[in-house]
């Protein structure tokens, strides 16, 4: 199968149907490299999304990494996937203040019904500030 | 002015009036109950819309955010507010998807160390059923005075 460019994926992305939880965390994807398996994603670390301590919510990252993850797993299948999450493990390594994110989603292993995958998350400097493994399964898209 | 309340009740307002910020209030955070003995606490949170993925269920990360703010909670509650509590590492389980409505998280502290606690929580969907669970590593940090 030939392969879509980063452009070509993200177009082909942006026409799935809107998504609320994408919306609410700012996601916009910078690369999409289906050959790879590998999704890089902006997000906007909002002041919403803070404690009280006025960083970010640990399990807001968990989410930022958590769809730059299944967007490279639904990447490495043509976007006709979902991939609900069976399991993650999340490890914050710094606190992050709020701003304008990174996130990068990794395919480990793809096999016919589970993938396994990596996430990372840089804060608004560039550094690593989380980490993310997780275990997903392909489910057949509502929509084509 | 209502009498001052004393004992337990005292205490789970005390935990109740804690401020948690804007992300807790975006999950529909509640802290229902206490239980110092057993070590638990039980948190209510909100499946709303505007934390569902394309199949119209919560995304994965926010229920993650969920049982991340309840374990928070149990080990802030357990050690009556003397530390603030830092998540260091949490690990969840999805065993169900999660439709629109209120959810039941019940967290329990395993384990109290000198700056470390352990802590697991278990959430539950709308109609009772175990939807997922975590387990976490939490650093105990000098509290900010409050």
């Amino acid at each position: 199968m030939h392969q879509m460019t980063s452009e070509q994926a993200i177009a082909r992305l942006g026409k799935r149907p809107p998504v609320a939880a994408s919306k609410l965390l700012g996601s916009e994807p910078l690369e999409i490299d289906a050959a790879r398996s590998f999704a890089r994603m902006a997000f906007l670390g909002k002041a919403e999304f803070c404690t009280a301590q006025g960083v970010l919510h640990g399990g807001f990252l968990s989410a930022m990494m958590d769809e730059a993850m299944a967007i490279a797993a639904t990447a490495a299948k043509n976007f006709d996937y979902v991939v609900p999450t069976l399991e993650m493990k999340t490890s914050y390594l710094a606190p992050v203040p709020p701003g304008r994110l990174i996130a990068e989603g990794q395919v480990v292993k793809a096999g016919q019904r589970v993938v396994y995958l990596e996430g990372k998350l840089f804060n608004t400097e560039g550094a690593l500030a989380a980490t993310a493994t997780a275990t997903a399964h392909f489910r057949k898209a509502l929509w084509k | 002015m209502t009498a001052p309340l004393s004992g337990p009740a005292a205490l789970l307002r005390r935990q109740q009036q804690h401020d948690r910020g804007p992300a807790a209030r975006l999950l529909g955070h509640q802290l229902t109950a206490m239980d110092t003995a057993l070590g638990t606490v039980e948190v209510e949170f909100l499946a709303a819309p505007h934390l569902f993925n394309p199949l119209g269920m919560m995304q994965g990360g926010f229920t993650a955010a969920m049982l991340d703010q309840a374990m928070v909670d149990a080990v802030t509650a357990l050690t009556d507010l003397q530390y603030h509590v830092v998540m260091q590492a949490m690990q969840c389980n999805f065993l169900a998807a999660i439709g629109p409505g209120r959810l039941l998280c019940r967290a329990s502290m395993l384990r109290q160390g000198r700056s470390t606690a352990f802590v697991e929580a278990r959430l539950f969907e709308s109609a009772g059923e175990l939807a997922a669970t975590a387990t976490a590593v939490t650093a105990l940090q000098p509290a900010i005075p409050h």
